[in-house]
């Protein structure tokens, strides 16, 4: 179950720095990964497998998106191309893909499973650390996302930093995806792109 | 640990007498002949305090700086000013790149104008990603000089330069990180990246998170300096396990009298004008001065590389 094994398994092996005092305590990252396992480990196989299916959705999602006919974004001085070309992928993605629908990825099965992860990972020990990160990145509100819509930041608004110990707790996505956190929704964005996937409300407490 | 030990004896740190209120002046003032200004910079009307070494790498530091504001352009002024002595070649960029609207006429007024005399010159700029910049767009706009990437490394003479996306650091990003520290066989190993690890600022506060992930990384790998900005002030904070730390986050924007004091973290604290770095590595000493909006020097020093007797 790669997406299972590959879940913080970088950690290993990492040393607790002397910290400051702090609002928090803070918890080694072994302790983190140990964590993470462990709200994984209490899954049950059913569902596991969820998980295993929705990490296999966003690796379709990816190898479609590979597939299009678009140039991908590359380093240029000319930011209209840069926007043309992050604007002409989405128009083939959502092409490809037009009658995507909230639920698709995060689909009704794997949300009560992501939902579980969630408040489990923000009740335990790493809590308290995780809620201090999301509070000190200025915290985005709700916003409306749309799937197959841009990611609402075209108008310079700043995004949220999603905290390295939530991601941690969360099945590790392919490259050119990322989650992101709006208000108490986890959504999942194309960073080529910069398009809305598909999004989970409510999933954060 | 001896790292602190060398840290306490050979610290050589000078701040200005009649400094703008608001700085927290408490670094040890004694044997502050840290650096020999050259000529050049008394006939320039400059307060240089990098004593400018044959074969020395020279940077400047810049960070929250993308407002494209008469701010902004005062500081990049002072950079154009001192460029003219030190002669630096590449500015490393805490974050913030680019407030508000990202169109070409943002990137225009908010970057390529205020630095045209030094992208004149051919000066580099390497960008890390602050929350108010677009990822997708920066890491490919080409004087960022990220390659495309979110998160990178490039090498000047004896320093290895680690620049991180404190956005989204994920597991990959700290894998990647882990084995690029692990590989450096680089003299001096230095991080940068948006978000504070240690900070007496009270807008946002550290990040504890990201800073219980990151800080076992560059103690075990001998981390030798870190940036960050993401508060609008400047701050050179008390070593942390040994590792220097600064928080340079007002070359834009500022956020006044932002500072708590008295705190115990900072070394050097100032939130009273906007600000940048001038730093210089040469052998097992790294200089380094910030410089305010008005051209006043807010602090300078030398820091030795850690686990030498540097002089």
């Amino acid at each position: 179950m790669n997406t299972l094994k590959a879940i913080g398994t970088f950690g290993l092996g990492l040393m607790l720095a002397a910290l400051p005092s702090s609002a928090v305590t803070l918890q080694t990252p072994e302790q983190d990964e140990a964590a993470a396992k462990a709200s994984i480990a209490a899954l049950s196989d059913a569902e596991r497998a969820q998980l295993k299916a929705f990490s296999d959705r966003v690796k379709a999602y990816v190898k479609m998106q590979r597939q299009l006919p678009a140039d991908k974004l590359s380093p240029t001085k000319d930011v209209t191309k840069l926007d043309q070309q992050r604007k002409a992928l989405r128009d083939a993605l959502q092409r490809a893909r037009p009658n995507a629908k909230q639920g698709e990825i995060f689909a009704p099965e794997v949300a009560p499973v992501f939902r579980k992860l969630l408040h489990a990972t923000m009740a335990g020990p790493e809590g308290p650390k995780i809620r201090a990160s999301l509070n000190h990145a200025e915290p985005i509100g709700p916003r409306d996302l749309t799937v197959n819509g841009a990611y609402p930041n075209t108008q310079g608004q700043p995004m949220q930093s999603v905290p390295p110990t939530l991601l941690l707790n969360l099945p590790v996505l392919p490259k050119g995806v990322e989650y992101r956190i709006t208000g108490h929704t986890l959504s999942l964005r194309d960073a080529d792109a910069n398009m809305v996937v598909d999004f989970l409300p409510d999933a954060l407490p | 640990m001896h790292v602190a030990k060398y840290l306490a004896l050979a610290l050589l740190v000078c701040a200005p007498p009649g400094l703008p209120g608001g700085q927290t002046a408490v670094d040890s003032k004694a044997g502050a002949a840290a650096a020999t200004a050259p000529p050049s910079s008394a006939a320039n009307g400059l307060n240089l305090k990098l004593p400018l070494k044959n074969g020395s790498v020279r940077w400047a530091v810049i960070g929250d700086n993308g407002t494209g504001d008469r701010a902004e352009q005062a500081v990049a002024g002072q950079m154009q000013r001192y460029w003219q002595v030190v002669k630096f070649n590449f500015v490393t960029m805490d974050g913030d790149n680019i407030y508000g609207g990202h169109s070409p006429g943002d990137f225009q007024r908010k970057f390529e104008q205020p630095y045209k005399p030094l992208l004149d010159e051919g000066v580099k700029f390497y960008a890390s990603l602050g929350n108010h910049d677009d990822p997708d767009i920066e890491r490919n706009y080409k004087p960022f000089d990220m390659g495309g990437n979110r998160y990178y490394t490039f090498t000047k003479g004896d320093v290895q330069f680690f620049v991180l996306d404190s956005n989204y650091m994920d597991p990959q990003q700290l894998s990647w990180v882990d084995d690029k520290l692990k590989n450096s066989t680089a003299k001096w190993k230095i991080a940068y990246f948006h978000h504070p690890l240690f900070t007496a600022a009270r807008y946002h506060g550290p990040d504890v998170d990201l800073r219980s992930q990151l800080m076992p990384l560059f103690t075990k790998y001998g981390v030798n300096a870190v940036w960050y900005g993401h508060e609008h002030v400047y701050e050179r904070i008390k070593p942390q396990s040994g590792i220097y730390f600064f928080l340079e986050g007002c070359s834009g924007e500022l956020r006044f009298h932002n500072l708590r004091k008295p705190n115990d973290l900072d070394q050097v604290g100032f939130d009273t004008d906007r600000a940048f770095m001038l730093v210089e590595v040469a052998g097992d000493q790294m200089y380094f001065q910030t410089i305010s909006a008005s051209g006043e020097t807010v602090v300078s020093g030398m820091l030795p590389r850690q686990g030498t007797t540097s002089q």
